[in-house]
C-alpha cells in the first residue's frame, strides 16, 4: 500500500541569499492506496520542486513529507534510509538526461537493481526487460547513453526506474520529447504497471493524458495547491481553469458544443476520441 | 532566393570498433524558400536534431551539399553564415552562457554588434514577449523547465536571425505557452518577411501551423508538402508512429463509425450537424 503525505510543506530556493525564491507554500495533501494521479499547473507553479521533495533530493524548508514509512524534513537523514526510500519511490526528472551516467545503456539501466543488491545477472535481466518495454532495441544496449537522441534518452531514464520495480513511480513530464506512438506506448506501460499494483504520479502539461489515464489531479497555482479534482470534473470548471492558466483538452470544447446542441452526454465516460464517439452514438441511438 | 538547399546529404556518427556504422541521414534532399516556415516531424531517432546540427555546422556531413542564403556552407563561409542563423537546442541548458537571464539574452546581441544603448530595450522587449520580464535578474540554471525554454527562445529571436532553428523548443511548455510562442514566431515573420523558420516538433498541432511539413524517416524525407497534404496520409503516418492533429483525428474517427459529413467543413459545423441529424 502506497502513501505520500505532505504536511504543511514550504520550500524556498536560496533561502539565505538576497534573492530567495519561494517555490512551495503550505502544501498539504495525502495520496493513498493505489493511485494513478497527475500534478498539473502553469510554468513555474512549483511542480518539479514538489516532486523533488518526494525522494529527498530537496528537503522542505518547513513542514514534512511522509512517504510510506519515511519522513523527510529539514533535518539530515542517514544515507541508508534515503537509499531504501529511493528503492521504493522511483523518480524520473524533467530533464532526465542528467540521470544517465554509465558507459553503456545496459549498464545504466542495470545500475539501480545492482545498487539495491540484485546479483549482476538478475540486474541485467531486469534491465533488458525494462529496455524492451520502453521500446529501446537491443542494438542500442552497448551504446553510450550520451550518444542517444532526446527521446531515446528519456526512454532509457524511464527504463532505469522501471527496472527497480518501485512501489511508487513518479514521472516529471515523461512524454515530453517522445514521438506520438512512443508516448502512447509508455502510457500503456504505466497503465500496465498500475494494474499490477504500482502507484503512479505524473507531472504533465498534456491534459489529454490526464483526462484519459488519471483518476485524480492535483492542481498547482503559484506555489500553492489549489485543490484535488477528478479530471472529468476539473476540465469543465471554466473559471478555475482561467484563473490557474490551464487549457482544457480540445475534446472538452467538443463535448460542450454537443451538449449545447441537444445531446446529453455522460461526461464521466468521455476520456478520449474513441469514448466521445461512442457516447455520441449512444445519444443518437446508433 | 532559397534560404536552404540540401542536396544528397548523408551522415553517420563515428562508431566504436565493434559497432556497425549506420547512416542517420541518407541521400537527403530538400529546399526551403526564404520566409517559409517548415516543420520537421519524425519518430524518435529519425535524425531531426542531427539535421539541425548539420545545418549550423556543429556536425560535419559525410556527403552532399548544403547551401544557405545563397552561400555554400563550408569552412570559409561558416563564420559569416552563423551570424545569420540562430538555433534553439532540444535541451535549453546547452544554450545558456550568461550569469543572469538579462546577460544571457544580451550576449547574443553583443555578438551581433548591437549598440550598447539599444541593448537593454531589446532585452526587455523580448523578455516581455516570452513572459519572462520578471526574471531578468535570475540565473538561467535556477529556472523551471518551461521558463528555461522561454528564455532560450527570447535569446535567439531577439537577434532576428535570417534562419531560425527550433529543436523541440516548446517541449516543456503547456498548450497555452506553445500557442503563445507560435503566435510570437508568426508575428516575427510578419515583421521580418525574409525570416525562415525550421522547427522540429512532436506536436502535430504545431506542425499544422507551418507552411510546409517534411517527415523524416530512415534518413530520408518520407513525406513532404503542405500540412493538409501530409495529414491526409493518415495510414502512412501511423505506420511510422506519428499521429494527426486533434480535429483531423476526430474527423477520421467519425468517418470510421459511418457518420457522414463534408470533410472540408469546420469541425464545429460538422459536430452541430451530427447533433441535429
Ligand atoms: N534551482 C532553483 N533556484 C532558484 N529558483 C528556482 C530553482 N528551480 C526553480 N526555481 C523557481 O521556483 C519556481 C517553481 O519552479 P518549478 O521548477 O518547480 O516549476 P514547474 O511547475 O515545474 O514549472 P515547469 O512547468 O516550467 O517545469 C519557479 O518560479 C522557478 O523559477
Ligand atoms: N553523438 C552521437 N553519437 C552516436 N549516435 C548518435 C549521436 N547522437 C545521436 N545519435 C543517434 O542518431 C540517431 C538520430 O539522432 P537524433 O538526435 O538526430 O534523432 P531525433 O530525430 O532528433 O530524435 P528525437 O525525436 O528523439 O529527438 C539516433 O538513433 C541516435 O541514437
Ligand atoms: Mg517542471
Ligand atoms: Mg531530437
Amino acid at each position: 500500500m502506497s502513501r505520500i503525505n505532505f504536511d504543511h510543506v514550504y520550500y524556498t530556493y536560496d533561502v539565505s541569499s538576497p534573492l530567495p525564491s519561494v517555490a512551495l507554500e503550505d502544501i498539504s495533501f495525502t495520496l493513498e492506496g493505489h493511485f494513478f494521479s497527475a500534478i498539473i499547473g502553469h510554468t513555474g507553479s512549483g511542480k518539479s520542486t514538489l516532486v523533488q521533495q518526494i525522494n529527498a533530493l530537496l528537503r522542505p524548508t518547513k513542514g514534512r513529507v511522509i512517504v510510506g514509512e519515511f519522513e523527510i524534513n529539514e533535518g539530515k537523514k542517514k544515507i541508508k534510509e534515503i537509499k531504501s526510500l529511493r528503492k521504493n519511490v522511483g523518480v524520473v526528472f524533467q530533464f532526465s538526461e542528467y540521470q544517465l551516467f554509465e558507459e553503456t545503456v545496459l549498464k545504466d539501466v542495470s545500475f539501480g537493481p545492482k545498487n539495491f543488491s540484485d546479483s549482476d545477472e538478475d540486474a541485467t535481466l531486469k534491465a533488458k526487460n525494462a529496455l524492451k518495454k520502453v521500446g529501446i532495441k537491443e542494438e542500442y544496449f552497448t551504446k553510450s547513453p550520451f550518444e542517444l537522441s532526446g527521446g531515446e534518452k528519456r526512454r532509457v531514464a524511464i527504463a532505469g526506474m522501471i527496472a527497480m520495480n518501485p512501489e511508487i513511480l513518479v514521472l516529471d513530464e515523461p512524454t515530453a520529447g517522445l514521438d506520438p506512438k512512443g508516448a502512447q506506448e509508455i502510457l500503456d506501460l504505466f497503465k500496465e504497471l498500475y494494474d499490477q499494483g504500482t502507484s503512479i504520479l505524473i507531472i504533465t502539461h498534456d491534459m489529454n493524458l490526464v483526462l484519459k489515464y488519471c483518476n485524480q489531479v492535483l492542481l498547482m497555482h503559484q506555489g500553492k495547491l489549489k485543490g484535488i479534482y477528478a479530471p472529468s470534473e476539473l476540465f469543465y470548471q471554466e473559471e478555475l481553469l482561467l484563473e490557474t492558466g490551464i487549457d482544457a483538452p480540445e475534446i472538452i470544447e467538443i463535448v460542450k458544443l454537443c451538449e449545447e446542441n441537444g445531446l446529453s452526454l455522460n461526461r464521466k465516460e468521455i476520456k478520449d476520441i474513441t469514448s466521445l464517439v461512442r457516447e455520441i452514438k449512444r445519444c443518437k441511438g446508433k | 532566393m532559397k534560404a536552404i538547399e540540401v542536396e544528397h546529404l548523408s551522415f553517420s556518427y563515428e562508431t566504436g570498433e565493434n559497432e556497425e556504422k549506420k547512416n542517420i541521414l541518407h541521400d537527403l534532399s530538400f529546399s526551403v524558400e526564404q520566409g517559409e516556415s517548415i516543420a520537421f516531424i519524425g519518430p524518435n531517432g529519425s535524425g531531426k536534431s542531427t539535421l539541425m546540427k548539420l545545418l549550423v555546422a556543429l556536425l560535419e556531413k559525410d556527403e552532399g551539399k548544403i547551401t544557405l542564403l545563397g552561400q555554400e556552407l563550408n569552412e570559409d563561409s561558416v563564420d559569416d553564415l552563423r551570424k545569420k542563423m540562430g538555433i534553439i537546442f532540444q535541451n535549453p541548458d546547452n544554450q545558456f552562457i550568461g550569469a543572469t537571464v538579462r546577460d544571457d539574452i544580451a550576449f547574443g546581441l553583443e555578438n551581433r554588434l548591437i549598440p550598447h544603448e539599444d541593448m537593454e530595450d531589446i532585452v526587455r522587449e523580448y523578455a516581455l514577449k516570452v513572459g519572462m520580464i520578471d526574471f531578468l535578474d535570475k540565473e538561467p540554471s535556477s529556472l523551471s523547465g518551461g521558463q528555461k525554454q522561454r528564455v532560450a527562445i527570447a535569446g535567439v529571436l531577439s537577434m532576428k536571425p535570417e534562419i531560425v532553428y527550433m529543436d523541440e523548443a516548446t517541449a516543456m511548455l503547456d498548450p497555452k505557452g506553445r500557442k503563445e510562442i507560435m503566435e510570437l514566431t508568426s508575428l516575427m515573420k510578419k515583421e521580418n518577411p525574409n525570416m525562415t523558420i525550421l522547427m522540429v516538433t512532436h506536436h502535430m498541432e504545431e506542425a499544422l501551423l507551418c507552411d510546409r511539413i517534411i517527415v523524416l524517416h530512415e534518413g530520408k524525407a518520407y513525406l513532404e508538402g503542405t500540412p493538409l497534404y501530409v495529414f491526409s496520409h493518415e495510414q502512412e503516418l501511423k505506420e511510422i508512429g506519428l499521429d494527426l492533429p486533434f480535429n483531423l483525428k476526430l474527423k477520421s474517427a467519425l468517418k470510421k463509425e459511418d457518420f457522414s459529413f463534408d470533410e472540408d467543413e469546420d469541425i464545429k459545423e460538422i459536430m452541430k450537424n451530427i447533433c441535429h441529424a
